[in-house]
């Protein structure tokens, strides 16, 4: 619950700060970009708070190494 | 704000941001992390660290000078394509995105083991979110700038640290010098070479804000690195002679330790509160460029008029990813001994070395520049 | 309007300043001067020595109350000792400022590595505190006890571990730092100092320990207790202690007493002592040099027929010094060697000069070689004055 709180004031404070930039003409894609990013991270973050299990990012840095793990 | 292109860096604060991502989150990790490799001989591997680390100076100035208003990313989307380039970027999209996620668990963790045990990470990482934030949204000028003004407080309370330790010496713990075996010292100074020198390939992504005089950029890169290694040899070195290879390897946190140990007469003691300052500043300039390197890479990769507004949103991806991405201790020591080391050498180590040969075919070379933005 | 908004969004930062997440006030700890375990009915017994912060402040005068309190909490873990006390104790354990740790003969017996896994864990203990072993009685009962001059048991406790360590010799201050050196070093054992208690055991505790001029009891620190592993085997007696303490160069001043006639001694003050160990090979086989210099002067003086005019009076009280120093140190070699425990780090000297054949010699099962070897002195003593006066005063006959 708070994660989702956290996040909402974020993303609100984001909007309230950028506003003007992120309304400027012509300047659509930075504002899909900004939203789907911003809304990735919503889920994410609320997904975590509400114990949804969720792969690691992390884990992806093992394919670095040729996938082995460990 | 002004628009983006404006954002000009000087030699100077190249330099400082060199050595700042470079100390980054070494001057914490390593002393354990080569404690429990290379034991007393910890000083040996990271000299042999600054000798390839030199080295590697010399290919990232290479590069410097061949990349011109380029970024290292930007580059490659020169020579290979749109579509190629932008997959490449992706992979470095990951790679920065994963060393923020990283240097965050790092920072919770080392907060909550050491000074604040009952915060909850995310407290943690949602204040330091809140400055990186506020860096990224402010612009690369003005982060510059700020680490101009904390380097030489950076650097004073960085002597005064040593200063202070000089008295608790114990030479006999340096003994038998080179006693690990050279098998072992050159595993620990690949570590050094790989969180120290490697990790600070970020300084590839600012080529398009820097000053014009490419010279003093290239001599800046050989100066930071210069400057960098030797201030986590003081270190490691301290470390050792105060500590002792035992000590080193027992605590997650060496370098704190060593603030612990100051102890001049009966009243100037328990500093260390004061001296988390040197690492607080060293982690955050080192996630701060990385996030603002990301930021970067997405907004050519989309191609985007303005990547600020990306701060924000990007932000709150970092503290979901610090969150789900490293829940114990044990899967950070594991990250980063068994996994970073390879990230590192594949996208820091071979990604400017391939783009350094390419750039060796004049071709290629005729390409990046018929490709060079405008002079803003 | 946007002015004043700004400004509210700066004062509501404020709110946040209030403290950080994990503050702790001082009215909401009990500082801890002093922790002691024992072992009773296979369960930690732990005490904790607090100080009464309004008992220790200069106004008060008279010992109305203790400085201090003593807590004692069982448990399996010493973690769990120390919560239970929160049914007895106002606040939280603080462990920032501890000073002394007391093991009790019994768990120093048992194997002390399982006991300071949780000091050392702990973020709040510092590693500066020194670590003894009560002999003779409970770790309890030495922290439960009125001391004159300091009013802080545990400060002057340390104190006298560390001012008699540097100016007599027979006991060292070790820290839990060095403690854990010592523990994980190979080629070299712990030793810890033991402390009793003399006197009445039953006015220890009491203000009434301190109404005359001497006290009913009071501590002692009385011999070197010698590890092996993370085991208690036995103690050093006070040469053999003094033999140490020379050996591996913590001391610094002692003294030394010559006799001069069936009944009379010269006393001499020790005033500089260095120790070096240099491990060699010869023929494969290890040999420790030992080499001390010391300085000395003549302090007292009971037979007055010694004559300090003479040079070679100088050149006897030398000889006879060095004597002596070469046989307390005999005496510690001795026992280490009796009981197979290098506590005085001849591995270690070893390790760091002949890395190689250290390998070798541990890989082959013979840590404790350093029995075999042998050991060769090299002890200089200088005496360089005889106060401010020359002979001693001469009787009319």
């Amino acid at each position: 619950m708070y994660a989702l709180l956290t996040g909402c004031f974020w993303l609100a404070a984001a909007a309230a700060l950028d506003r003007r930039e992120l309304l400027r003409r012509g300047r659509k894609k930075e504002l899909v970009l900004a939203a789907a990013i911003g809304l990735a991270g919503l889920l994410l973050f609320a997904a975590h708070g509400l114990h949804v299990p969720l792969p690691n990012p992390l884990d992806l840095t093992s394919l670095f190494r040729g996938g082995k793990t460990g | 704000m002004k628009p983006i292109g404006n954002g000009r860096i000087s030699a100077r604060q190249f330099k400082i941001m060199i050595v700042f991502s470079l100390i980054g989150d070494s001057i914490l990790i390593l002393p354990n992390l080569m404690g429990n490799i290379s034991h007393q001989d910890a000083w040996l591997s990271q000299l042999a660290a600054i000798a390839c680390g030199m080295a590697l100076a010399w290919a990232y100035a290479a590069l410097l000078g061949r990349l011109g208003r380029l970024s290292f990313v930007g580059a490659w989307t020169a020579l290979l394509g749109r579509i190629a380039g932008s997959a490449l970027g992706l992979v470095y999209a990951y790679g920065f995105y994963a060393m923020v996620l990283a240097l965050l668990a790092e920072i919770s963790l080392f907060m909550r083991a050491q000074m604040m045990r009952e915060t909850p990470a995310e407290a943690i990482m949602l204040a330091f979110l809140i400055v990186i934030a506020a860096g990224l949204r402010y612009g690369i000028e003005t982060f510059a700038r700020t680490s101009e003004l904390l380097y030489p407080i950076f650097i004073a309370m960085f002597l005064f640290l040593s200063l202070c330790l000089l008295p608790q010496i114990k030479a006999d713990q340096l003994l038998p010098i080179a006693g690990a075996g050279m098998p072992q010292i050159a595993e620990g100074s690949f570590l050094s070479f790989a969180y120290g020198f490697l990790e600070s390939a970020v300084l590839l992504m600012l080529t398009p804000y820097l000053e014009d005089d490419r010279k003093a950029a290239r001599s800046a890169i050989f100066k930071g690195f210069l400057t960098g290694g030797l201030m986590l040899f003081l270190i490691l070195l301290l470390c050792v002679l105060v500590l002792g290879p035992s000590m080193m390897e027992l605590k997650h946190y060496p370098t704190f330790q060593l603030a612990q140990r100051i102890e001049i007469g009966r009243f100037l003691e328990r500093l260390e509160a004061l001296l988390t300052f040197l690492w607080i500043v060293t982690v955050f300039y080192k996630a701060l460029l990385y996030s603002f390197s990301l930021q970067k890479t997405i907004s050519e990769i989309a191609r985007l008029q303005d990547d600020r507004i990306l701060a924000m949103p990007l932000c709150l991806l970092m503290l979901a990813g610090g969150m789900i991405s490293v829940p114990n201790i044990a899967a950070y020591n594991e990250l980063i001994k068994a996994q970073f080391p390879y990230y590192d050498l594949i996208l820091y180590l071979g990604g400017p070395l391939l783009l350094l040969l390419l750039l060796a075919i004049p071709a290629a070379r005729r390409r990046l520049e018929a490709r060079q933005p405008r002079a803003g | 309007m946007r002015k004043r908004m700004r400004i509210c969004l700066v004062l509501s930062c404020l709110l946040l300043l209030s403290g950080c997440w994990s503050r702790r006030e001082l009215n909401d700890l009990l500082v801890v001067l002093g922790m002691g375990i024992d072992w009773v009915d296979g369960q930690y017994l732990v005490s904790f020595q607090v100080v009464n912060p309004s008992e220790i402040s200069s106004k008060t005068k008279g010992a109305s109350r203790a400085p201090g309190t003593l807590y004692q909490g069982r448990g399996n873990t010493i973690f769990e000792a120390a919560r239970s006390l929160t049914t007895q104790a106002p606040r939280l354990m603080y462990l920032g400022h501890l000073q002394l740790f007391v093991l009790s003969e019994e768990i120093a017996r048992r194997g002390v590595a399982s006991v300071i896994d949780s000091p050392l864990r702990d973020n709040e203990a510092r590693m500066d505190y020194n670590v003894v072993i009560a002999r003779g009685a409970t770790a309890a009962e030495i922290l439960d006890l009125y001391t004159p001059l300091e009013r802080l048991p545990t400060y002057s406790m340390q104190q006298s571990l560390r001012t008699s360590e540097r100016s007599w010799a027979p006991t060292v201050a070790v820290t839990m730092s060095d403690m854990i050196n010592k523990l994980s070093d190979d080629g070299q054992q712990l030793v810890l100092t033991g402390i009793e208690i003399e006197g009445s055991r039953k006015q220890a505790g009491r203000p009434s320990n301190l109404t005359g001029f001497r006290p009913a009891a009071s501590y002692n620190y009385r011999g070197i207790g010698a590890f092996k592993g993370d085991k208690l085997i036995g103690w050093l007696n006070e040469k053999e202690s003094k033999g140490f303490t020379d050996l591996t160069d913590n001391l610094d001043s002692t003294s030394i007493e010559l006799p001069c006639s069936p009944t009379g001694y010269t006393g001499i003050e020790v005033t500089s002592s260095v120790t070096r160990l240099m491990p060699r090979l010869r023929d494969g086989k290890p040999e420790f040099l030992v080499k001390i210099w010391a300085q000395g002067d003549v302090v007292e003086n009971a037979c007055s027929m010694v004559d300090f005019n003479r040079d070679a009076t100088f050149v006897d009280l030398e000889k006879r010094s060095e004597n002596i120093v070469r046989s307390n140190a005999e005496a510690a070699i001795r026992w280490a060697k009796r009981h197979e425990t290098d506590v005085l780090g001849f591995g270690s000297a070893l390790a760091k000069k002949h890395p190689a054949y250290w390998e070798r010699a541990r890989d082959d099962g013979n840590s404790s070689g350093f029995s075999q070897a042998a050991i060769v002195f090299d002890i200089d003593v200088v005496i360089r004055k005889t106060g401010t006066i020359g002979n001693s005063v001469k009787p009319k006959e």
